[in-house]
């Protein structure tokens, strides 16, 4: 832990210092000669070295042997990475990309920190109704589902009830609601975060494990309309954040 | 970010020491399945393997030579294996009660426990449910319970209680499964994201199915969480309920009563809490996870078991003034025969284990001295196997008419039987408390004092100071 510590330091310090000013205007050169937006990505093949340049100016403090093995030849920007200590720097860091009018961003955290929804400008979530749609699906087929095996296909009279008598229904109705809500609540779930998926960007980050263990993390994708490599690492900078990274994934 | 801006209620306390890190619990949690089994867990697992292979030369038996060899007989048709289910399929209510309806009264003090109580509520109900699934008698027509299409053109008859238990147990079983896993997802991402080896990172990494924390997916994630926690509490009530219907729906004296859903609920939740004390002070100190299993959670739980012990209590004086006061007299014969008949060892035996040893609770010092805690647990779990097997075994073996009365007596294989299910449900256990994160790490961590920003105006200035927002043109 305390050798990353001081990882993290080193690089952290040297990006938000003054030295890193150069590396900036460099950078903002080069993007200048082809905007790094990725729908564009297809195109992009003629180009690759403004890229190159791009991710060796970030990381020109690194070892130079790291970033060339990691890097295949043809990489483009998939998002920006910013690394936090706390809950409320990425709250506060939070509020400052969603002012900026990013929309494909995201908070990476090891828990559901409370108030990120308002802090990132997310809508409440619909998962509720896949939720009562569900239920309403279960009961309603589990009344049909009786009454047809029990008064129609073949009546079955038990203790002289009729055989499509509702009272006694009742368990199975609610079982089944039960059960048709909870399967749709989970792989609803599933489906409204596009899960199982195992290839994210930000996985390529070496630094991102420490995401689902004690430190918060904003990335922005640039796939973002306003994904900038430069502006959206100066906005990120800005929020004090102790690492920043740019995260690359290969064009295949 | 200090202590001091932390707003309690009245008489709360941090429920984890201070200064507890984020880091701290992953170590604490993940550690147990990164390192080499203690020898603890050797010495439990070997004798579980063992007998989950008798249960399996039990179960074998028994489908070769069929349901005689069980004790079972005129009058006395359900007994060890019916008192076995429901004893078994209570444990489970505690697993439910804990990771659902403490969850929507929002009691923090339970993300210690929920992941093992949920655990051990889906073995549980496996155990529970061989039961059934083999006093059918012949097991490979089990898919009769089913509404599927069968060769005898039939469908299963909706108005049995027996088949309203098929579908609450079978519900029970689901929901709590997916109930388990959920939680378990960003808790498989902690595990993925700290492995050392391929094979680790492959086999949690797929059950992470890619979770990174995202808020965008925390939001969605906690109120589907919140829908499992509001569907699973009224099924928990309902799943014993339903159980109880299988006796309440009958004629029999002792068996037809409307107590029986509530008193069967309580009855689940004080057995389940009873065993999940039991295997949580073992696993405390096989694990050393005193710093998050704390006093204060075991405290918690006593007083639990006390109120349902009481209310247990009650159901048992119930039953008995409601015998006389309906002035039936079969009735009344069924509860004096309880009390009085050749089973008057297992009556009494449920009292003193269920209603007078956890009136020792009532004491501060009993809720926080270990060993007694141990002890009560295992006396209330015996007593809760003794209600159950009063309630089947005494009220059919002397029912309306004396020339059919007679004894049951447990052969053999209804003992190895019973062995062997706490066999399966230790062998299950065991192999969770090492492979999966045995306690819910992202949970616990959400419940820190200082795991939210604290919407504060003072705080929120002070924020806006250190990250003042560069505009984006």
């Amino acid at each position: 832990m305390s050798s990353d510590d001081e990882k993290n330091t080193a690089k952290g310090e040297g990006n938000l210092d003054g030295e890193s000013v150069n590396d900036l205007s460099t950078v903002s050169s080069s993007s200048e000669a082809g905007p790094e937006r990725a729908d564009q990505a297809d195109h992009q093949e003629a180009q690759p070295s403004a890229f190159d340049s791009a991710e060796n100016m970030v990381r020109d403090d690194d070892a130079s042997t790291e970033s060339v093995q990691r890097r295949p030849s043809l990489c483009r920007p998939a998002l920006w990475l910013a690394e936090y200590e706390s809950p409320e720097a990425l709250m506060h860091a939070a509020e400052s990309v969603r002012d900026a009018g990013y929309e494909k961003w995201d908070c990476h955290t090891p828990y559901p920190v409370h108030g990120m929804d308002e802090a990132m400008g997310l809508r409440p979530t619909k998962i509720g109704v896949i939720s009562f749609l569900a239920s309403m699906l279960g009961v309603g087929s589990a009344v049909l589902m009786m009454y047809w095996m029990n008064a129609v296909d073949y009546p079955i009279i038990v203790g002289g009830k009729e055989p499509g008598a509702l009272p006694s229904m009742g368990p199975i109705v609610f079982e089944l609601g039960i059960l048709f809500t909870g399967l749709a609540t989970v792989f609803g779930l599933f489906h409204i975060c596009r899960l199982p998926r195992h290839h994210h960007p930000v996985f390529y980050s070496d630094r991102f494990a420490s995401a689902s263990d004690d430190r918060f993390f904003i990335s922005i994708e640039a796939a973002d309309k306003q994904f900038d490599v430069v502006k959206t690492r100066s906005l990120l900078e800005g929020t004090r954040p102790s690492f920043v990274e740019l995260v690359e994934e290969e064009v295949l | 970010m200090t202590t001091s801006n932390l707003i309690y209620e009245i008489g709360e306390r941090p429920l984890l020491p201070e200064g507890t890190k984020l880091n701290d619990i992953t170590e604490t949690v993940a550690r147990v399945t990164e390192t080499k089994a203690p020898r603890g867990w050797w010495l439990l697992f070997i004798p579980s393997l063992f007998l989950v292979g008798v249960l399996f030369a039990s179960i074998g038996y028994l489908v070769t030579e069929g349901v005689g060899v069980w004790g079972n007989n005129a009058p006395a048709y359900w007994a060890w294996d019916i008192t076995n289910f429901v004893w078994w399929i209570g444990i489970g209510h505690a697993g439910t009660l804990i990771s659902a309806i403490l969850y929507l009264f929002r009691q923090k003090w339970r993300t210690s426990i929920n992941r093992f109580a949920e655990a051990m509520t889906i073995f549980a109900v496996m155990c529970a449910g061989l039961y059934p699934a083999l006093h059918t008698g012949r097991p490979w027509f089990d898919y009769y319970l089913f509404p599927i299409p069968n060769q005898m053109l039939m469908w299963p008859n909706f108005k049995s209680p027996l088949m309203w238990d098929v579908f609450a147990v079978s519900t029970y079983f689901i929901i709590s499964l997916l109930f388990w896993f959920v939680g378990l997802i960003p808790d498989f991402a902690t595990l993925r994201d700290r492995s050392k080896t391929p094979i680790r990172r492959l086999a949690y990494g797929f059950f992470a199915l890619g979770w990174r924390g995202s808020h965008r997916h925390w939001q969605h994630y906690e109120r589907a969480y919140l829908i499992l926690a509001g569907i699973s509490t009224p099924l928990v009530l309902s799943v014993h309920s339903v159980v109880s219907f299988d006796f309440a729906t009958s004629v029999l004296p002792g068996w037809h009563t409307t107590i029986f859903p509530p008193y069967f609920v309580a009855g689940a939740v004080f057995s389940g809490f009873a065993l999940v004390m039991t295997l949580l002070l073992i696993c405390r100190a096989v694990f050393q996870m005193h710093s998050i299993v704390t006093l204060k959670h075991l405290d918690f739980m006593s007083k639990f078991m006390l109120a349902t012990a009481c209310m247990v209590g009650y159901a048992y004086a119930m039953e008995f003034f409601i015998a006389w006061y309906s002035g039936n007299d079969y009735e009344l014969f069924a509860f004096l025969n309880r009390a009085t008949g050749p089973y008057w060892w297992a009556y009494w035996s449920m009292i003193t284990c269920n209603v007078l040893v956890p009136q020792i609770f009532w004491f501060r010092k009993m809720r926080s001295n270990i060993p007694v805690m141990f002890v009560a647990t295992i006396f209330i779990n015996i007593g809760m196997w003794f209600e159950r097997f009063v309630i089947i075994v005494t009220s059919l073996h002397r029912d309306y008419l004396p020339s059919s009365w007679g004894m049951f007596t447990p052969t053999p294989v209804d003992i190895s039987l019973y062995l062997g299910t706490f066999g399966l449900f230790m062998t299950l256990f065991l192999l969770f408390i090492r492979w999966i994160p045995m306690i819910a790490i992202a949970e616990v961590k959400a419940a820190l004092p200082d795991a939210h920003p604290h919407h504060s105006g003072g705080e929120h200035e002070h924020g806006a100071l250190i990250a003042a927002p560069v505009p984006a043109e």
